[in-house]
């Protein structure tokens, strides 16, 4: 879950709202892929809508395939809208001129926010900070201090491996967010006190990246904003854009927001997006941490490189070293790993079949384990190609293809057909009905999945 | 006249059918679970015996496979 | 850390428990005796031992140096560690600046060393120094340290407070004081007590004479105490002779770095040397009751050859061209670390040069030696490498082997005697010159007594010989001690501690042994093959049916025509099983050799392998497994192995590893960090070999090998024309496995087709001797060689490069 996929799954009209606000129009443009961008940039100074031909003449021939999820993409967000047909003579047009050929122009309020980015700047708006704030400002250590405390709390958590959520220790307006409750309406979590677990999206999530581990817990977020105060969906979404828009320790004073912004802003200091303070006259402020600047930085490679460093090393003997003193982090590694030993800062331990088939029970796939064994690659093993050596991917495919060598379906068997024609229809039959799995001819016997029986039986009888 | 039998299809390799084959053969009569042995990559078996053999399936894995000792 | 701690804890949980074939492939056994000591199945007596007198195998009970037991030394820290499973060390204190230090120290004795680290190859060679290696792949290293590795480590010159500073120096946190009291426990004692052979009289030696006191109450000692004439009154007095000085140079501390200049800080002190004289039968009772828990005074044995006037001098030289490679040198830094030569072991991998190592200790000492191998090839090859090193004549090197012809003694007053395990150790009746040759050697001091492939000799008949044969120096050579188990122990007293042992990666890197690519080839098991292999009463049939599962044989064809064709490779094809070794050779029109193909028939085999372009496979029982030298082969083909040795393949492996320039032949212009050499296994799947060809390759999966594991190397062949391709050559095939007689079918531990002798797996002792004279003659190994259908066909390439192929030469691979 990103920022692009969140939007993409929103009705049009909603999408269409949050585009006001110039922090989502820039978090979006950011999120796209090149191409699109590109084609973005092109036409924010057009006034005229432009032709869809022009548009496919604009990539080169190798590019069909970009081209195709560019203009989907750019569709889809309506970044793109129609010209309405009464408006065709401002199109700037295809040569020769076809008919009835379609035109684009970007959405009026995304040109709108980008001109005026583009002239002013977006992050104009930088305020000169009194003394007493310059003063109680957050060192980058705290912040990273509180980031860090705050979300592996909530990772913990979720694990099981801490039994409370984490508490707000900070000064500031208390938040209203119960986290049991956006756990378990992301479906991380299920079950009740006492005995929680994780789910298999869960065991998923864990092994996500911040980023997007981030997004799909906003996601909830904001679902269980608006179900419970009615907040507007776009003002929800762009304060957290706005959020993440912010330079670093660039700090937000709640005096000036509204009410329901400064609740957003104390739920936010919970999962340790801000850290909240006070300055010397006693106003409260807010910093943002990393987390929400990811949040901004969209889904851009440069965005989801994890702000931490890498830290596992795997051997081709199946070791895997792993340099950590993050419980969360070894809690994470026992997932999919025999832990052999735990030093101050290191983790030491093996990738062996009964510990990778245990994940995979636990609804995770080997890709992803290797995906996040590659994510976070130590810098030494990082220097070699493949960063997991190949004999550890192969072998963990291999179990995984171990375990699904057996395919089963609930299913009828009908045989003793006593006319080949019967057979035969009754075969094409199942195929018409989405339920067929098997039949061999010789012996007139066919298999379709029970859930056809009635029907099936039915047009056997019909048959005969 | 045609009959419809109940049960779960199995589609797997051809060792796995063998060896689904060998287990129902191990079985006392009034145990065994293969309904219709169907072809070299499908069998027709009971249902509620699916997941059993799953079970062996990754028992008879795990016994063939090397799991490197732990750290002494 | 509450919760997290339960689920470490967890040494019961139930998924720890193994199956069935887990614990018969390692037993846990008592580490007491060697009486008790039960050799597991996959153990084998080698039969390169039977070769000697050649009517006579060794079949002299149980007791042999085991491969591959998983029992630990009765005293490491690891085993008094009561961490559980997991160690949980989060309690040691990181120093501030931890991340330029480059080990980790547990309190249980494991060390893990980051190779990434500026300073790793000094705290490489001190490691090897001090504790044994556990696995060294890439990035990060684990040894161990155990009573041994120190017992070693003192030997070579290090003294305690020197191993404590520098491990507390490389360690990123503050030593564990386990570490501290452990080192100091086990070597206080270590390096004080001395057997110096003198005059061929064996004497204890010790510059503390309240030690020699202490040995003495001991009875084994007492009673192995030669009293001397003079003295009758009860023997308190000790010979008093004045110490040399000793300067204990540390090759550590030569290049002046960190990790060093503590070893530096060797004290030489001048003291007076007392000892007393033992009975040299007694000799081995002495050292294994002074060993770590008995009287804990492990006794060095070290030999001061420079002032031996008493043996006559040999003058032997390596030629002034030999240039001897960085490792070579470390182990003979090793050895001869005080200008003194110590017993020990070298643990070099094949091919990377150990008969050198052994020539030049041999050049080093200019005493006699006597060499002792395992066979009488390596008898033929070993003179052969005296010949191309060193400036020794003809005459000066001796062979006495079962050959007529090879009764031989060198004519001056020294000289060379290369000679096999069981020539000395042979008890029955021998022939007159063989006599003759026997007291020679028995009845002079060696100056060194060089024991090549030291782990396949079986404890027994080592003891026989080291019982023989008087010397004042012992080198072992071996590629492979798996460690940890009796092997260690036993060699630690009959031999001397490990010297020296190389990083087989480093190695391969550094291009002194061929980059191998290895391969585990997996074949599905045909619809039949598999069927019969599943019923319960062919269980005595399974490795018959699953080396003979006809996709397997076609893989295997399929690979020598690739190789043989393609880039016009030298094969050898290993096969265990006699049955699968014939059945193959023959399909493949090859020549094979297996244990019962005499001396002559090997030799003219082998030759015709290394010389005539048409012979480019053989088929090879486990009699290749050691010592024979064929340098041209550059792909090895695994049909069948004995069950997990891990020491067996690792062996096999060697066989490929002697360093190539460039493939033979076809593949010129490659690139020098290519694969030059292959490995393959093939494994029928869904059977037990599956889990033995894993067992199998922990050891060189330890020492950083990758086994690449492929699916589908048929997918892309043209099966058709590979043999059994048909069902009905499978079928047929399948009947005439199932007809094949218990002795093709059965485990090789039994006496097999080879005609040669193997221990069973039971407390029993149960062996075959008997069989048909042919047999024991060797007159039924007919050679099978049809170089005309081979001829001709070479150079003929492909036109399509298997994927496998191709992927490599893209680099991907």
């Amino acid at each position: 879950m990103d920022l692009i996929s969140y939007l993409e799954g929103l009705p049009p009209s909603v999408v269409g709202a949050l585009y006001s606000s110039p922090w989502t129009c820039r978090a979006v443009v950011r999120g796209i892929p090149p191409l699109a961008k590109q084609y973005v940039m092109r036409m924010v100074l057009l006034d005229q809508g432009v032709a869809e031909g022009v548009i496919d003449a604009w990539p080169k021939a190798s590019a069909r395939s970009q081209h195709a999820t560019a203009m989907r993409k750019l569709g889809r967000l309506q970044l793109l809208t129609l010209v309405p047909k009464g408006q065709q003579a401002s199109v700037l047009a295809t040569l020769p001129p076809r008919d009835n050929e379609r035109a684009f122009r970007l959405h009026p309020e995304v040109q709108r926010q980008l001109r005026k980015a583009l002239v002013s700047g977006v992050a104009a708006q930088s305020q000169t900070l009194s003394q007493s704030v310059n003063r109680a400002l957050p060192s980058s250590a705290q912040l990273e201090d509180h980031a860090v405390r705050q979300w592996e709390g909530l990772l913990s958590f979720l694990h099981g491996s801490t039994p409370q959520p984490p508490l707000l220790a900070s000064e500031g307006p208390k938040p209203k967010l119960d986290i049991i409750k956006l756990l378990q309406s992301a479906q991380l979590q299920q079950g009740n006190r006492g005995k929680r677990e994780l789910t298999a999206s869960g065991f998923r999530f864990m092994l996500m990246d911040t980023y997007h581990q981030l997004w799909l817990l906003l996601r909830a977020y904001i679902d269980l904003a608006k179900n419970q105060s009615g907040a507007e969906l776009a003002s929800v979404v762009s304060f957290l854009l706005q959020l993440g828009g912010h330079e670093a320790a660039q700090p937000i004073s709640l005096a000036s927001m509204q009410a329901n912004e400064r609740d957003i802003c104390a739920d936010l200091a919970l999962l340790g997006l801000l850290l909240p303070f006070r300055d010397g006259e006693g106003g409260s402020w807010a910093c943002p941490t990393r987390l929400a600047m990811a949040l901004g930085g969209s889904g851009s490679a440069e965005a989801q490189q994890e702000v931490s460093q890498g830290y596992i090393i795997v051997e081709t003997n199946y070791r895997m070293y792993a340099y950590t003193s993050s419980t969360l982090q070894r809690a994470v590694l026992d997932l999919f790993v025999r832990c052999e030993a735990v030093l101050p800062n290191l983790y030491i331990g093996t990738l062996t079949r009964e510990s990778v088939i245990a994940a995979l029970a636990k609804g995770l796939d080997s890709e992803q384990l290797l995906t996040f064994l590659r994510r976070h690659a130590h810098p030494r093993a990082l220097q070699r190609s493949p960063v997991v050596p190949e004999v550890v991917g192969d072998q963990m495919r291999l179990w995984q293809a171990q375990t699904r060598r057996l395919k089963s379906d609930a299913a009828q068997l009908y045989q003793q057909f006593g006319d080949v024609k019967v057979w035969r229809a009754s075969v094409e039959r199942a195929k018409e009905l989405g339920i067929w799995l098997w039949d061999h001819e010789p012996s007139r016997r066919l298999a379709a999945r029970v859930e056809g029986h009635p029907q099936m039986r039915e047009f056997i009888r019909s048959q005969q | 006249m045609v009959t419809a039998t109940p049960g779960e299809l199995l589609t797997c390799d051809v060792p796995t059918r063998e060896f689904i084959i060998s287990l129902n053969a191990s079985r006392s009569q009034d145990s065994k679970f293969l309904l219709e042995d169907l072809d070299d990559t499908h069998l027709f078996v009971k249902k509620e015996k699916v997941p059993w053999l799953r079970e062996q399936m990754q028992d008879f894995q795990s016994q063939i496979t090397f799991e490197a000792p732990r750290r002494t | 850390m509450a919760p997290k701690k339960q689920a470490r804890g967890g040494k019961s949980k139930g998924t720890d428990a193994p199956s069935a074939p887990r614990t018969s492939g390692r037993p846990r056994k008592s580490k007491s005796k060697n009486e008790d000591y039960v050799p597991e199945e996959d153990e084998d007596v080698d039969e390169v031992m039977v070769d000697g007198e050649g009517d006579t195998p060794y079949v002299d009970g149980l007791d042999t140096f085991a491969d591959d037991s998983d029992v630990s030394d009765a005293d490491t820290l690891a085993d008094r560690w009561e961490g559980g499973a997991i160690g949980d060390f989060t309690g040691l204190k990181l120093k501030d600046d931890h991340a330029n230090r480059p080990l980790w120290v547990c309190p249980d004795g494991h060390i893990y060393l980051e190779t990434f680290s500026p300073i790793y190859k000094q705290a490489c060679d001190f490691l090897i120094a001090v504790a044994e290696p556990v696995c060294r792949p890439e990035c990060v290293h684990e040894y161990n340290l155990t009573p041994h590795s120190l017992y070693a480590a003192v030997s070579v010159g290090l003294t305690t407070q020197t191993i404590i500073n520098v491990l507390g120096r490389l360690s990123k946190a503050e030593l564990p004081e386990e570490i501290r009291d452990f080192v100091q426990k086990s070597t206080s004692n270590y390096g004080k007590v001395k057997l110096v052979l003198q005059r061929n009289k064996f004497f204890v030696e010790s510059p503390y004479p309240e030690i020699l006191k202490e040995l003495l109450d001991d009875d084994t000692i007492k009673g192995a105490r030669v009293q001397a004439e003079e003295d009758g009154n009860g023997g308190d007095t000790f010979v008093v002779a004045p110490a040399l000085r000793e300067a204990i140079a540390v090759d550590l501390a030569t290049d002046g770095d960190e990790a060093g200049k503590d070893a530096m800080e060797v004290a030489a002190p001048e003291k007076e040397l007392h000892s007393f004289e033992i009975n040299p039968v007694k000799v081995e009772h002495v050292k294994r009751r002074c060993l770590p828990g008995a009287l804990d005074y492990p006794m060095l044995e070290e030999y001061d050859f420079r002032n031996d006037s008493v043996n006559p001098h040999l003058n032997i030289e390596l030629k002034p061209n030999v240039d001897l490679r960085p490792y070579q040198d470390k182990s003979m830094a090793k050895m001869f670390g005080n200008g003194r030569a110590r017993s020990g072991i070298i643990v070099l991998p094949c091919g990377a040069g150990k008969s050198l190592v052994g020539i030049s200790a041999a050049a080093r000492v200019k005493k006699s030696v006597l060499c002792l191998v395992t066979n009488n090839v390596s008898v033929d090859q070993w003179r052969h490498q005296f010949q191309l090193w060193t400036n020794l004549q003809g005459h000066q090197i001796a062979r006495f082997t079962s050959d007529q012809n090879a009764k031989e003694m060198f004519a001056g007053a020294s000289g060379i005697v290369i000679t096999t395990y069981s020539m000395v150790a042979y008890s029955g009746r021998r022939s007159e010159e063989s006599t003759k040759v026997m007291e020679a050697i028995a009845g002079r001091e060696w100056g060194l007594l060089l024991l090549d492939e030291v782990h396949v000799v079986p404890a027994q008949m080592f003891r026989k010989v080291i019982g023989i044969v008087k010397a004042h120096c012992k080198l072992g050579l071996t590629a492979t001690l798996v460690r940890e188990d009796e092997l260690i122990s036993d060699l630690n007293f009959l031999i001397g501690p490990k010297l020296y042992e190389a990083n087989w990666l480093d190695l391969t890197r550094a291009g002194h042994i061929a980059n191998v690519q290895c391969v585990e080839v997996w074949c599905p098991m045909t619809k039949e093959f598999f069927k019969e292999y599943l019923r319960p009463e062919n269980s005595a049939k399974k490795q018959l049916l699953y080396v003979m599962n006809p996709n397997k044989f076609m893989a295997c064809e399929f690979l020598v025509n690739y190789h043989e064709r393609m880039r016009g490779d030298k094969i050898i094809v290993f096969s265990d099983n006699i049955f699968a070794l014939r059945e193959y050779a023959r399909r493949m029109h090859k020549p094979f050799i297996y244990g019962a193909t005499g001396h002559a028939e090997r030799t003219q085999v082998l030759h015709a392998f290394k010389h005539k372009p048409e012979v480019n496979t053989i088929f090879l029982s486990k009699v290749g497994d050691n010592s024979i030298d064929i340098p041209e082969a550059n792909v090895l083909i695994q049909v069948s192995s004995h069950a997990g040795s891990r020491r067996q393949e690792a062996q096999r492996l060697g066989r490929i590893l002697r360093a190539k320039p460039k493939p033979a032949g076809a593949g010129s212009g490659e690139p020098a960090d290519e694969y030059n050499a292959f490995f393959y296994t093939l494994v029928s799947q869904d059977t037990q070999e599956m889990y033995f060809s894993s067992k199998r390759q922990q050891f060189l999966v330890d020492q950083g090998y990758a086994f690449k594991v492929v699916t589908n190397l048929l997918d892309s062949a043209d099966t058709a024309s590979l043999q059994l391709g048909g069902r009905d050559a499978q079928l047929d095939l399948l009947a005439r496995v199932l007809a094949a007689g218990e002795e093709d079918a059965a485990t090789e531990d039994l006496a097999d087709a080879d005609g040669l002798p193997r221990q069973r797996v039971s407390q029993v002792v149960a062996r075959r001797t008997k069989g048909s004279i042919s047999t024991l003659t060797g007159a039924d190994g007919r050679t099978y060689m049809e170089y005309h259908t081979g001829g001709q066909r070479k150079a003929k390439p492909l036109k399509r490069k298997h994927a496998l192929f191709r992927q490599r030469a893209q680099g991907l691979f």
